[in-house]
């Protein structure tokens, strides 16, 4: 399959007002050297791979960059309209913890805090959550060693109007993938290798007796 | 039995006069570091050998307090620490472990069994991959823990095994230091097994943080011996189930292959709780009033030891000190509207975890009787004032 007409230099896949590509089917030369015959039912489509194929124009982008004309007068391009400027609450956040559920009881949870702001690397706090603090669609997440963002902070709202929140947020955290696993069972194997027993199931001792050193 | 009592000094790391005296290579020292965040304990044989049983991280530096407390003596690491113990996987037993393994490099290492089985490396391996959490867990230590002990040949070891022998007989003829496992019991061990299995994680589980089984059915209690005349009882986290015999203390108590003798000191089990309370452990492995020393736990709605078991441990010693106080009067300052929202969110301020940090340091000179000496760093004090604020 070659290309009828080369791609100017300046063709690029941002075309702009370039005539149509036209390719030409390279399995019709061969039929044409009459080296093998189609048989008689192939012979229309033969005849239609013979013809230059044409691909339309495609305006990927006007000369002037006008993006209403990219939609105009294109049957595959839906008009593409800005988005209304719509008034959001704005958000801004003066403290941040990530929580990990300890307890679970059955009108609160448990939880010990690692204060984010405060850059901390341990958890330094805890607290009792009243469940009616969890939104209702979080509640199913929570178990032992989930994970949450609690943020205190001031809502804006679009009247101007400031606010307090408090907003516990249940981490949809991802899954465990095959490919986690096979990395994360390779890891262990090695250890396992590496400590000089794989398979043991028992509770004999494994790996050097015990140190004696002279005094 | 004399004291050096001191009822108020900075922690050792802010009093070096504290840190600074060095054992002297006749001398028998047993420190207890915590909690801060979990307990460490580092005892000195005679000879100038050292084991580190567990380790803990001092809240100020966020490093191994075990590790700060040998370099601040200027212990040569990489060629006296003998042995380090992981008695468990729990967090607060295992922070700064993973760097304590790689700066002592001559040192052997010991952990339970359980903890070299495939169901417990497939756990700790695959919560490694899941880094999305801040926060980190006694799992991610074990695993960088594992990464350093690999060509070291560790020690995964059952009850009544020695794990190391460091010969004295520079210091006094015959002289012999020992330290044994007494736990875990070959039926904890299936059941560490079977549970561990039901918490690997499964492909397309969503994440979370791994959490510590409970009871702890891997709690690993060591017996220490020094000489003829020194025992020391390391009770680790050991718990009693129920009324089993092949559970937790009660499985120590039948064993006829453990160590005999009475220790002199203990480090009372999981931090002074009923639940690792044995009457029989009191009457026929100590001495009669021994030295009890302990590390508080707050976490949840648990906060160990209750005035109760304070009362009962007191009862049993002739000394019992504790690394710090139960409830911690102060929590963090914050800005008067971030906490106005906490108390309506809560209902009251965020309760710290325990951040203060203590340290008792017991010495006695080998050969000597019971005649122990007691110094406090930090928040450490009698138990008797545990609950004081």
């Amino acid at each position: 399959m070659g290309l009828s007409q080369p791609l100017s230099p300046q063709t690029s896949s941002a075309q702009i007002g370039a005539p149509p590509l036209q390719l030409t089917s390279a399995a019709s030369n061969t039929l044409e050297a009459g080296s093998i015959q189609p048989p008689t039912e192939l012979k229309g489509a033969v005849e239609q791979l013979s013809q230059p194929l044409t691909i339309p124009e495609i305006p990927l982008r006007s000369p002037n960059h006008n993006f209403s004309d990219m939609t105009r007068g294109s049957s595959w391009a839906h008009p593409i309209r800005p988005l209304a400027e719509t008034p959001r609450p704005k958000f801004v956040a003066k403290q941040e913890w990530e929580g990990i559920v300890v307890e679970v009881a059955e009108d609160s949870i448990i939880a010990v805090l690692l204060d984010i702001t405060a850059g901390d690397e341990l958890p330094s706090e805890q607290a009792t959550f009243p469940l009616d603090e969890i939104q209702e669609g979080d509640r199913d997440l929570i178990k032992l060693g989930a994970v949450f963002r609690w943020t205190i902070g001031y809502q804006t709202l679009p009247g101007g109007t400031k606010q307090r929140v408090s907003q516990i947020v249940f981490r949809r955290l991802p899954q465990w993938t095959g490919l986690d696993m096979n990395i994360a069972d390779k890891v262990a194997a090695e250890w396992a290798h590496s400590f000089g027993e794989a398979n043991l199931n028992s509770n004999d001792n494994i790996g050097a007796n015990h140190s004696t050193i002279a005094g | 039995m004399t004291t050096s009592e001191q009822i108020t000094p900075p922690s050792p790391a802010s009093n070096p006069n504290f840190a600074l005296g060095v054992p002297s290579p006749n001398q028998i020292e047993v420190s207890l570091f915590g909690p801060g965040y979990g307990e460490s304990i580092v005892f000195h044989l005679p000879g100038g050998y050292w084991v580190v049983v567990d380790s803990c991280v001092r809240p100020n530096s966020k490093r191994s307090a075990p590790l700060e407390y040998l370099e601040l003596l200027g212990v040569d690491m990489a060629t006296r620490v003998a042995l380090i113990v992981a008695s468990h996987w729990h967090d607060d037993h295992v922070r700064g472990l993973a760097e304590l393994v790689s700066q002592c490099r001559s040192a052997s290492f010991a952990c339970a069994n359980a903890l070299c089985q495939n169901e417990f490396l497939t756990l700790v391996a695959r919560h490694q991959q899941q880094r999305t959490i801040e926060m980190g867990s006694g799992v991610s230590e074990m695993a960088a823990t594992f990464d350093m002990l690999r060509g070291r040949q560790p020690m995964f070891v059952g009850p009544d095994r020695m794990i190391l022998n460091v010969d004295g007989s520079s210091i006094a003829p015959n002289l012999r230091s020992t330290v044994t496992t007494l736990s875990p019991s070959d039926k904890q061990f299936q059941i560490f097994i079977s549970e561990i299995a039901s918490l690997i994680p499964a492909t397309r589980a969503t994440k979370y943080r791994a959490v510590a089984l409970r009871p702890n059915h891997v709690a690993m209690a060591l017996w220490v011996n020094v000489g003829e005349d020194c025992s020391i009882l390391l009770g680790s986290d050991l718990e009693d189930v129920g009324t089993d015999v092949n559970l937790g203390w009660n499985a120590i108590l039948r064993s006829t292959t453990r160590p005999q003798g009475r220790a002199s000191v203990f480090k009372v089990a999981h931090h002074g709780s009923r639940t690792g309370h044995n009457d029989s452990v009191w009457s026929s492995m100590l001495q009669g009033n021994p030295i009890s020393i302990l590390t508080p736990f707050v976490r949840g709605r648990v906060a160990l030891p209750t005035p109760g078991d304070a009362t009962r441990i007191m009862n049993f010693s002739s000394h019992a000190h504790s690394t710090a106080r139960v409830r911690q009067p102060a929590g963090r300052q914050r800005s008067h509207d971030v906490e106005k929202t906490i108390r309506e969110a809560v209902g009251r301020s965020l309760r710290p975890i325990e951040q203060r940090f203590g340290h008792i340091r017991l010495r006695k000179v080998v050969g000597e009787g019971n005649d122990w000496t007691h110094e406090y760093g930090g928040d450490a004090r009698p138990l008797s004032t545990v609950h004081h604020f």
